[in-house]
């Protein structure tokens, strides 16, 4: 097989002419995707005045190190929720994609027999939730997760949307000719589900690893309400720089009721993209890690009959 | 002999026991906590600043204050999740005062503050204490002292105006009497500046009106005269306020405005454009240092005594400590030693000696001496809390900059607040209304819905985007459909109750 | 491990053997049940408060206020949704974006991760399919900042381009593009799509490398042609997840990205009459006032109205493939 396997790949590929075709297409689409990223890096060099002067531009008057070094003097301060950030988010999606392929792959086998009711227990909460209060109440008062990390990471470690596209990924990739002759063999579920199914479904676990990585590194919303001010080294990245955005953004809507106090410390434009800048690099550079998993023919361990 | 012991013993085991609660409560101090407000999270150094003001109130008064930070949408959470706070910052704007006045939230403590705290019912005038009150004759929270008549300003570039032949008056009545300074401003502008750079609607527009609930506009005009004086309309049936609609589109027109100003919501932020801003101050008050270029200022609007200005900042004590008289009591000695006591109330203010903020002495030129502060790059980043949610202002250290210091330019007005409260004493109009609040919980609905058509309308219309003429009427049209004149009579109804009732 | 012979297995796998298998597949998942238990669930009686004039009593607890402090309200929550001048308007265009945002959040992303596989220059690929990733990164608040940079009248790129290009002539005035209905129209279209597509290509690529080659060496030898390995083999096996993903989109018809709507569009009051959707309204109804009972009405009616949606959707799909439904 290995032998004609050069041969045949030739084959596979499309004519010449449509591989220039599609190259230009995903070229423009890239190019898209990549303009207002760079603008964003653009402006974050840029110096002060030229922005607030000529407003945003590929071609500022002048260029500037001071939004970074900005930041860089809140090494202590955006430093530790930088760390913070790391540490949820890799904690966070391990239990994500542990519940997550837990729940889908039972509810992919299509002997089991309470299949349908789970189904339905899974699917009831991603239309109706109870409300932010309600849930506060319980994760706060209840279970006592005011400030404390797993606030940040158990309320959001599983989604019913996953569940379903883990499960649809195990029923069709995962052959059942594998699972009976396991189960003839005598395994059990629990070692056929960790020892055979998931190396099988790398491209699962990539892209559902993948959307709780980026879930948990954008999220500020739970830090909002369950930290309070007493444990500000707590605090991820995302929140802390969301709350910047916020002060101002709540300053300029009362400014008229506030008096002669409000605009003096805002932070500048520059700074803000000097922040985008830094909360988007690290995960950016995270994304070719996983991208190797889902791109075929790069999957490890081919399905033999 | 038996009987001397005896008696000896009793006393002495009564004194132990009177030293033992004695010393039980100096040993444990009454712990309070406070919600600030904040626009995104506490300051950095919340901790230690906490902890040196605790030492402060800890001898005073035995008590210590947590001082938590929450923005307008948290504390909403924690309220209705049951939590309690012993004291709250309340306004109209943040955590609504009148609606959890209504709901029951708040202690009355009319009455009390005299009573408990003579010292802290003596730093404003009785007048201001009356207009703080609610319509049932309670007092629901203590107002912060600060410049609670409002006045209004338009802050313009002194050296321009001068220059050019521009006498510009302290006062001015209408905001179309800038009109011809404003045209000579933007053709010394270069392309793409504007003399009005604004961002949404401008600060201040509308305070000339007696608002009595500013989400459906209502309200009374000012200085009316007779029976209007007390008929609740809609803002736009004030002609000054409809006068500057029409002066704002002349200006928006004439390309004196910049054109995106309906959708930003800041205005630009850059120093080297002198165009004009408005701004809420108060006689004294020097914006040069802050704008970086000498400023001038004329006032178009206020010093008006009202119940909306005085409740624009004040600070509230939970109902649940009306069940506990020795906690009721700390709390609000504590809220007078904040507001009496200068080491604390500046230490809340601008952060720890030599850390946060530097103190410097200036003496003006009739002779008045006092402290002016300012705050080092650290406390600029780690401790800038807002002042206005606090507490008392006069008691603060006015705020001075590097030029000051150095006696490159004028020194700060040190004794500003005094020049402020004299002013209003003689001059501020006192509003017809004053002691009024309106119970609006049977109107949720409507205001809804009032909410969603302003956030349509009301940023181009007042930004001279488009022409009031065009659109005023439109947005009347679907405000009175949504139930607005059902809102103005029962605002009516419930306004002649309260002033026949006085 | 059971020593049952492989006859007997074979006979009674569906009985005794699978009990025991029922057994073990409900302790895997357990773990995930419980979390769904204390996490989904037991908050939802929260659902409570659309029906109630909630009330606060200072000091007592959460449950309390709910269940002995406020009153029943009937149906009165959801008068301020149904009555409101704008709930016509909400619902269209909810609705309307939603469907061609569920067509085109389909056939764009599975039609670009078919021609992913195709590129020769795997590298290229690889590059290109980062790079349209990065959109999914940014804030719609940094996006609208991007947005404005083109669209500013005064100094937005594309009015002064024009300018120069001699597209537009020097003496008219600036287009003030915040004001165009028409424009936006399509305009939140494409930023939609442009924002989702990086995202939305992941699973279904991921869906791709998990089909067997064997069938298409298998197709090649047969002579198929491109084209028609794609139609008998690609779309096929990529209809399941397909169908699923549709399911689930067709759920969230009453929702609507918040962000695209009004950040994006920096709440500009003259595009209102097509930016006004379901969450934009709420959010702007309760600037002012927060009212719990409101938005907790405004989210369960949303709810149903989803699910009655997403049952619908799945009784469709399975008519058309018994194996492809939810349920």
């Amino acid at each position: 097989m290995a032998k004609n396997q050069p041969e045949t790949i030739k084959y596979m590929r499309v004519k010449p002419a449509t591989n220039v075709f599609i190259s230009l297409l995903f070229i423009l689409l890239a190019l898209m995707c990549f303009l207002p990223a760079l603008l964003v890096l653009i402006v974050s060099f840029s110096s002060e005045q030229s922005v607030l002067t000529n407003g945003y531009s590929f071609f500022p008057d002048e260029f500037s190190l001071a939004s970074y070094a900005y930041l860089a003097k809140q090494t202590g301060y955006i430093g530790r929720a930088f760390l913070n950030s790391i540490g949820i988010t890799i904690v966070g999606t391990f239990f994500g994609l542990f519940t997550t392929s837990t729940m889908g792959y039972a509810l992919s086998r299509p002997n089991y027999r309470l299949r349908g009711f789970f189904t339905w227990y899974i699917f009831i909460p991603m239309l109706f939730s109870g409300g932010l209060v309600a849930s506060y109440m319980i994760n706060a008062q209840i279970l006592g997760l005011k400030d404390t990390y797993w606030a940040l990471i158990l309320p959001i470690c599983c989604s019913s949307f996953y569940c379903i596209v883990m499960r649809t990924f195990f029923q069709t990739s995962v052959p059942d000719a594998i699972i009976e002759s396991a189960k003839i063999d005598g395994a059990r579920q629990i070692r056929i589900f960790a020892q055979i199914v998931l190396p099988i479904s790398l491209p699962a676990i990539a892209t559902i690893g993948l959307f709780l990585t980026f879930a948990y590194w954008n999220d500020w919303m739970m830090a909002k309400y369950y930290l309070s001010s007493n444990v500000q080294d707590k605090f991820p990245l995302q929140y802390v720089l969301i709350s910047l955005e916020d002060n101002i953004s709540f300053l300029t809507r009362n400014k008229d009721k506030m008096g002669a106090e409000a605009a003096a410390n805002l932070p500048s434009e520059t700074i803000r993209m000097a922040m985008v800048m830094v909360s988007v690099l690290p995960i950016a550079c995270s994304y070719p890690f996983f991208q190797k998993y889902f791109v075929s023919g790069l999957t490890i361990g081919a399905v033999k009959g | 002999m038996k009987k001397l012991v005896s008696l000896a013993l009793v006393l002495a085991l009564a004194l132990t026991m009177t030293a033992g609660i004695a010393f039980a409560d100096a040993a444990d101090p009454i712990k309070l906590t406070w919600a600030q407000g904040t626009g995104s999270t506490a300051p950095i150094d919340n901790a230690i600043v906490l902890e040196e003001l605790n030492k402060i109130s800890r001898e005073k008064l035995n008590v210590e204050c947590d001082i938590q930070y929450y923005t307008g949408d948290e504390i909403q959470l924690s309220i209705q999740s049951g939590e309690v706070k012993d004291m709250y910052f309340t306004c109209s704007w943040y955590n609504n005062f009148n609606v959890n006045v209504s709901n029951g939230l708040f202690a009355n403590i009319w009455g009390k503050v005299q009573e408990w705290t003579p010292e802290l019912y003596a730093i404003m005038s009785e007048d201001i204490w009356n207009l703080a009150r609610s319509t049932d004759g309670g007092l629901y929270a203590i107002p912060v002292a600060k410049d609670v008549a409002p006045m209004n300003f338009i802050v313009y570039d002194k050296e321009f105006a001068e220059n050019n032949g521009f006498d510009i008056p302290d006062r001015i009545s209408a905001w179309s009497e800038l009109t011809d300074y404003l045209v000579a401003l933007q053709a010394s502008m270069p392309e793409g500046q504007y003399a009005f750079t604004i961002g949404g609607t401008p600060a201040g527009w509308d305070t000339s009106f007696d608002f009595i609930d500013r989400t459906p506009m209502i309200g009374v005009i000012f200085g009316a005269e007779g029976e209007d004086a007390t008929k609740v309309c809609c803002e736009f049936d004030d002609p000054t306020i409809i006068d500057r609609l029409h002066t704002m589109r002349e200006w928006y027109t004439m390309g004196l405005i910049n054109p995106d100003a309906a959708t930003l919501s800041e205005s630009s932020n850059d120093s080297k454009q002198h165009h004009i801003k408005t701004v809420q101050a108060w006689p004294g008050y020097d914006y040069s240092p802050s704008y970086g270029y000498p400023c001038g200022m004329t006032c178009y609007s206020g010093p008006f005594l009202n119940t909306d200005g005085v409740q624009g900042a004040m600070n509230a004590f939970s109902i649940t400590l009306e069940d506990d008289e020795e906690r009721f009591m700390a709390a609000m000695k504590y809220q007078e030693l904040v507001n009496t006591d200068w080491e604390y109330r500046n230490i809340l203010r601008w952060g720890i000696e030599g850390v946060h903020v530097n103190y410097y002495d200036f003496t003006l030129e009739d002779g008045t001496t006092g402290k002016a502060a300012m705050r080092t790059d650290l406390g600029s980043s780690n401790y800038a809390p807002w002042a206005f949610s606090q507490a008392s202002y006069p008691l603060a250290a006015v705020e001075c900059s590097q030029d000051q210091v150095d006696g490159k330019i004028d020194p700060p007005v040190i004794n500003q607040w005094e020049l402020y409260y004299d002013a209003i004493a003689n001059e501020a109009e006192i509003s017809a209304i004053s002691g009024f609040t309106f119970d609006s919980s049977m109107f949720t609905n409507e205001y809804a819905e009032i909410s969603a058509i302003k956030a349509e309308y009301m940023n181009e219309i007042v930004t001279g985007t488009v022409d009031p003429d065009e659109k005023l009427p439109e947005m009347m049209e679907k405000l009175n459909a949504a139930g607005l004149q059902d809102i103005i009579a029962e605002a009516q109804r419930q306004l002649d109750e309260y002033l026949a009732s006085k | 491990m059971s020593k049952k012979s492989g006859a007997a297995r074979k006979n009674n796998g569906a009985s005794s053997g699978s009990s025991f298998d029922n057994l073990e597949l409900f302790l895997i998942h357990l773990p995930t049940t419980i979390w769904y238990f204390i996490f989904c669930y037991l908050p939802m009686f929260g659902i409570v408060i659309a029906f109630k004039d909630y009330k606060v009593r200072p000091g007592r607890s959460f449950i309390w206020n709910l269940f002995v402090n406020s009153k029943w309200a009937g149906l009165n929550n959801f008068q301020g949704l149904i009555k409101s001048s704008y709930f016509a308007t909400m619902l269209r265009n909810t609705i309307v974006y939603n469907i061609i945002f569920i067509i085109l959040g389909i056939v764009i992303p599975v039609t670009l991760a078919i021609l992913f596989n195709e590129l020769y220059s795997k590298k290229l690929a690889k590059v290109c399919q980062t790079m349209m990733f990065l959109p999914h990164f940014l804030s719609w608040v940094v996006i609208s900042y991007f947005v404005y940079a083109f669209l500013a009248t005064d100094r937005g790129l594309v009015n002064n381009i024009a300018r120069s290009l001699g597209i537009v002539s020097r003496d008219a005035p600036k287009h003030q593009w915040y004001l165009d209905e028409n424009f936006w129209k399509y305009f939140l279209v494409f930023l939609n799509q442009w924002k989702g597509l990086g995202y939305g290509m992941v699973v279904y690529m991921a869906s791709i490398a998990g089909i067997d080659h064997e069938m298409y060496e298998a197709a090649l030898i047969d002579g198929a042609t491109k084209w028609q390995q794609t139609k008998f083999i690609t779309l096929p096996m990529l209809r399941p997840i397909i169908s699923i993903m549709f399911i689930m989109s067709v759920g969230n018809i009453f929702r609507s990205d918040f962000g695209l709507f009004y950040q994006a569009t920096r709440n500009s009051g003259s595009l209102t009459n097509i930016t006004q959707t379901i969450d934009v309204y709420v959010f702007k109804a309760l600037l002012e006032r927060p009212n719990i009972n409101f938005s907790s009405a405004a989210s369960l009616l949303q709810s149903v109205a989803g699910c009655i949606t997403i049952v619908a959707a799945n009784l469709i799909v399975k008519k058309i493939d018994p194996e492809a439904g939810m349920f």
